[in-house]
């Protein structure tokens, strides 16, 4: 796995940074490697911002447009002041394309986002603007920023259809003479492109309310768009109580967070992201004090993912594409089962990582996954252990097992078993060689909540964490409706979609309070439907309510046929 | 029978610093093989483990590292072959045609870089690259080209001054020639010496 890892947002830009150190010698007079950088695990990566003045004040990334590495891109990079589209924008909706740092709002980014998938007019406005991009913003990103970094640009998709072309390329290459075929090997280009490019894409952003928290959906859809296969993956860190750096309060940051995961956890199977790996700012804060330390130790704790040194034997499991199937694994009893359970609606995943490392002389296995998980039974000794989000490991579905050092298989399965009581079918081991010099673990949990009444009131399990965001942000949105509608650059059609999203029966406010009975009564997931705000009707009809709640498959589609229908019904105006 | 120079004595001890960091090179070998063997469930060829514990240390470390290794062989070359102070039937010296003339020195030190400096330029930093070299290690090694210059300008000094000898200034290149040597090698044996406390 070698991820293109995109920071994004002022945050994700300092998360992204360690990741990017280079671990070349700086001959500070040449600089032989041009400008490969030579990182951890050979990842790539880009940092996406939009507050210009940020990236002035900073020194680290160069213009990636000018070719500089490590490099920013600032999203609005491609839009014109006097461009047509943005006035479009400005004066139908009252939303900047070119909003320095946005607005600390995540519905404000979401709007924007969404309009360009609606608006028939801003569509062809755009298209004919931008030159047949959908999105000036996102599709600007992905195409200028991140996909030049991956395996996609060069042709090394996963899709059927370039495999297609790249097979027929081969065969009509003209293979080489017998006799040389000792001294020459064949040199296939896009192959040795390939390995230097990245196979999978990892977001790295804060859910603050921020730029980051605000583009962490749109562009991953986007991206998901193009590349149904590619595996994309999301770390998010939920950012502490309190004040933050930026002074802004607590609970616009939660509403703002949990409008963001609410979007990211209800885009289903093949529309979204693969995996959200999450952390809580408030955990690393309490043990690491300050932000640069903070990053020090995210980038300390995916090494295990990273590590590109694979036990010999076993190298295949370590593919990007190999990983996603383990991430969105059932149970699948046959290949055919599982692609058909993918089809199904399922949601992303929540991955919560637990890491821990050690002195190789010092403790055994047992006192490694210890140190990640926790012991037995402390599910409240938050933050004296390694998890980096409240969570209770026994009710994980499965577990993603990264492990540096030298341990057997079967040996750091039972280890995990005793912790988390998973069967050995639902742990995955990714065994690496390391550095010899400490033995380190990272677990990603697989949505370790649900299955219990009351968890929420245990402090430490995932529920408490987001039974107490979610029970904020509904204060807030019940608190502060002029602050939310009433912002100024809204126009008043914006401010009337913005009041049924928030305010309106089947609302965000509405679904939000269903989740929150959902997590008091230990259901899984407690977020159960996408919401758009200039969408379909923001209502949550009976249709939905009956596919939240059932369990049946066969009972599941034929709700989801009734919904289909009902939406073509709205459509063409039969009902409303 | 006369005992043996002081500087054979220190050739002595810098050979043994060259066998320390072999035997360590083999030593790891043998140990990551027998970790991994022990744990991997399968039999593990040599070439696996080889593409297993690869890894780039870049190409600016690459550098310096081929130049520092080319450089130590003519440093050596210099201090102990330049004139017929230590071996007196094998030395630069004894070659007057290219001693003369004005690009000699230049001469020797290219055909040494060319011939041995090759073949230690192909193998070392492959070998090296079976090893985790931290950024501080890399960094240190910054220092080798800097110390066998100096060790490169006593021994040139003290071929001009010749007959004359200074001591003061054979010793300077020595020490700086076998620190350059101990950091050249120092992955090797911080590697083996890891090995060896788990």
């Amino acid at each position: 796995m070698k991820p293109c890892i995109v920071g994004i947002g002022g945050a994700g830009g300092s998360m992204l940074e360690p990741f990017l150190q280079n671990l070349d010698l700086d001959l500070m007079i040449h600089d032989f490697a041009g400008n490969d950088r030579l990182t951890y695990g050979d990842v790539k990566g880009i940092w996406v911002e939009s507050q210009t003045a940020d990236v002035e004040k900073q020194h680290y990334y160069g213009n990636s447009i000018k070719g500089q590495n490590p490099g920013y891109l600032i999203c609005h990079g491609g839009v014109k002041d006097d461009s047509l589209t943005r006035t479009h924008v400005m004066k139908t909706y009252g939303f900047d394309l070119k909003a320095p740092g946005y607005d600390r709002r995540a519905e404000y980014l979401k709007g924007l986002f969404e309009i360009f998938e609606l608006d028939e007019n801003l569509k062809r406005l755009c298209s004919d603007e931008f030159g047949g991009y959908d999105n000036p913003l996102s599709d600007y990103m992905w195409k200028i920023g991140i996909r030049p970094l991956t395996i996609i640009s060069t042709g090394g998709s996963t899709s059927v259809k370039d495999e297609t072309v790249s097979s027929a390329k081969s065969k009509r290459s003209k293979p080489l003479p017998e006799l040389l075929r000792c001294f020459l090997k064949p040199r296939n280009l896009n192959s040795d492109q390939n390995t230097k490019r990245c196979d999978c894409i990892l977001f790295l952003t804060s859910l603050g309310g921020g730029t980051g928290t605000g583009f962490i959906n749109p562009i991953s859809s986007a991206v998901r768009s193009d590349e149904k296969v590619f595996p994309i993956f999301a770390l998010g860190m939920l950012t502490e109580k309190g004040e933050d750096g930026r002074h802004t309060q607590e609970n616009v940051r939660d509403l703002a967070a949990v409008i963001a995961l609410y979007d990211l956890l209800t885009k289903e199977s093949g529309k979204g992201i693969d995996g959200l790996i999450l952390m809580d700012g408030q955990i690393l804060k309490e043990r690491f004090g300050h932000y640069s330390a903070m990053d020090g130790k995210i980038y300390e704790a995916m090494k295990p993912l990273l590590d590109i040194k694979n036990y010999p034997g076993d190298e295949q499991q370590y593919e990007a594409q190999a990983l996603r199937s383990a991430v969105w694994d059932t149970d699948a009893k046959n290949p055919m089962e599982q692609e058909e359970a993918i089809q199904k609606r399922l949601f992303p995943p929540v991955l919560i990582p637990c890491y821990y490392t050690q002195p190789d002389w010092i403790g055994d296995l047992k006192t490694l996954v210890e140190g990640a998980l926790g012991k037995k039974g402390h599910v409240s000794s938050l933050g004296l252990d390694g998890r980096l989000f409240p969570c209770d490991p026994e009710k994980a579905e499965r577990a993603l097992v990264f492990i540096r050092g030298f341990f057997e298989l079967t040996e750091i399965k039972k280890a995990v078993m005793d912790r988390t009581g998973l069967s050995e079918g639902k742990i995955k081991v990714y065994r690496k060689l390391g550095d010899s010099r400490s033995e380190d673990v990272l677990i990603l949990l697989r949505n370790p909540y649900g299955g219990e009444t009351g968890a929420h009131k245990c402090k430490g399990t995932l529920e408490w964490r987001f039974h107490d965001i979610i029970a904020e942000s509904i204060k807030y949105i019940e608190k502060n409706e002029m602050n939310i509608l009433g912002y100024q650059g809204y126009t008043q059609l914006t401010k009337d979609y913005m009041g049924k999203y928030f305010y309106q029966s089947g609302g965000i406010k509405d679904l939000l309070s269903k989740s929150l009975k959902y997590i008091e009564s230990g259901r899984k997931p407690f977020f159960c439907r996408e919401l758009r705000i200039f969408g379909e009707s923001a209502k949550l009809s009976q249709v939905e309510e009956q596919i939240m709640v059932s369990t049946n498959l066969e009972e599941q589609i034929t709700c989801i046929s009734r919904r289909e229908a009902e939406r073509l019904l709205m459509e063409k105006g039969i009902i409303h | 029978m006369s005992p043996p120079r002081y500087e054979i004595l220190l050739l002595i001890a810098m050979l043994i610093v060259l066998i320390l960091g072999i035997i360590s090179h083999v030593g790891y070998w043998i140990r990551i093989n027998s970790h991994i063997s022990k744990t991997a469930g399968i039999d593990v060829g040599k070439q696996d483990l080889r593409k297993a514990l690869h890894m780039h240390h870049g190409s600016n470390f690459n550098t310096i590292y081929i130049t520092s290794w080319s450089l130590l062989l003519v440093a050596f070359i210099y201090l102990y072959f330049m004139t017929p102070q230590i071996f007196s039937d094998l030395n630069y010296f004894r070659v007057p045609n290219i001693a003369s003339g004005s690009f000699g020195l230049a001469a020797l030190g290219a055909a040494v870089i060319l011939i041995p400096g090759s073949l230690a330029a192909l193998f070392i930093p492959r070998a090296c690259s079976y090893y985790t070299v931290t950024r501080r290690m890399k960094r240190m090694s910054l220092l080798a080209p800097v110390l066998l210059i100096i060790s490169i300008f006593c021994s040139i000094n003290l071929g001009s001054i010749y007959p004359t000898i200074d001591s003061f200034y054979w010793n300077l290149g020595f020490v700086t020639l076998i620190l350059a040597l101990v950091i050249l090698l120092a992955p090797f044996i911080m590697g083996f010496a890891e090995e060896m406390r788990m």
